[in-house]
C-alpha cells in the first residue's frame, strides 16, 4: 500500500462536481482507494462516501491505495488533486 | 435542526409532481425554497446555467439528483427541498438517468456546502431502504413519517 498527503488548494474544495470526477478517475484503477481528513476515512470510489468527508479549501488529506496499479493510481489522484481550479 | 426535521418543518418538500421535463422538476425545488427565502428568483437561472457549462452531474446517484449552483447565484440560506416525482425524468446523465427524487440544495458559502448541507444530503442517502421509501411515497404524511 501506499500513501500521499495533500492539501487542497481548490477555492471550492472538493464538493459534487470535482468529487464526481474524483472517483471516476479512481474507477479507472484496480487498487482500493481511500481518502482520510483527520479520523474520517472514505472509500476513493464511492462519491456517496466521499462527500461524507466535507473536504474544503486547505485541508489537508491522504490519499491511499492498494493493489496492482498502486502507483499509477496515487500519482494520478494526486495529479487531479493539485489541479484542480474550481 | 436536523436537514430531514427542517425539511418537513419548514413543508420544503411536495410529492407525485408531474414533471413535463427536468427543467420543471428543478423549478419546482426552487419555488419551494424561494417561498421560505432560502434563495432568490435568479438562483433557478444560476442551476440552468451551470448544466449548460458542466452538464448535469448532481445526478449523483441512479434516481437522484442535488441541484444546486454557486452561493453567488442567489443563495440566502443554507437548505434543501424535497421534490418526489410521480414518473422520474431524464437529466441527461450517462449513468443515473432517469430521475424520480430531487433534493434542490442552496448553501450561503461553499463551507457550509462541502461540510454541511452536502454531508447531511449524503448521509441522509447512505440508505437504500429510505431511498426506496421516498421513491414510492403518495402524500406528505409519509415523508414526515419518513423524514422525522
Amino acid at each position: 500500500m501506499k500513501s500521499i498527503e495533500i492539501v487542497i488548494t481548490n477555492p471550492t474544495g472538493l464538493h459534487t462536481r470535482p468529487g464526481a470526477s474524483f472517483v471516476k478517475e479512481a474507477k479507472r484503477f484496480q487498487s482500493e482507494i481511500l481518502v482520510k481528513k483527520g479520523d474520517k476515512i472514505a472509500n476513493g470510489k464511492s462519491l456517496m462516501k466521499l462527500l461524507q468527508v466535507g473536504i474544503s479549501y486547505q485541508d489537508k488529506i491522504s490519499i491511499s491505495a492498494e493493489g496492482p496499479d498502486e502507483e499509477a493510481a496515487l500519482s494520478a489522484l494526486s495529479t487531479f488533486i493539485s489541479s484542480l481550479e474550481d | 435542526m436536523k436537514l430531514a426535521a427542517k425539511i418537513v418543518a419548514d413543508n420544503l418538500f411536495v410529492t407525485q409532481h408531474v414533471a413535463t421535463d427536468w427543467q420543471d422538476a428543478v423549478q419546482v425545488g426552487c419555488a419551494l425554497l424561494e417561498e421560505q427565502g432560502y434563495i432568490t428568483a435568479d438562483y433557478y437561472q444560476g442551476i440552468l446555467n451551470s448544466v449548460a457549462e458542466h452538464g448535469p452531474y448532481f445526478v449523483i446517484l441512479p434516481g437522484i439528483a442535488m441541484p444546486h449552483a454557486r452561493p453567488e447565484a442567489g443563495a440566502i440560506k443554507t437548505g434543501c427541498s424535497l421534490v418526489i416525482l410521480k414518473e422520474p425524468v431524464v437529466f441527461g446523465h450517462e449513468d443515473h438517468d432517469p430521475v424520480s427524487i430531487l433534493f434542490t440544495m442552496a448553501a450561503k458559502n461553499t463551507e457550509e456546502l462541502n461540510e454541511g448541507i452536502l454531508v447531511e444530503i449524503m448521509t441522509l442517502l447512505d440508505d437504500d431502504h429510505l431511498i426506496e421509501q421516498l421513491k414510492h411515497a403518495r402524500d406528505g404524511e409519509q415523508v414526515r413519517d419518513l423524514l422525522s
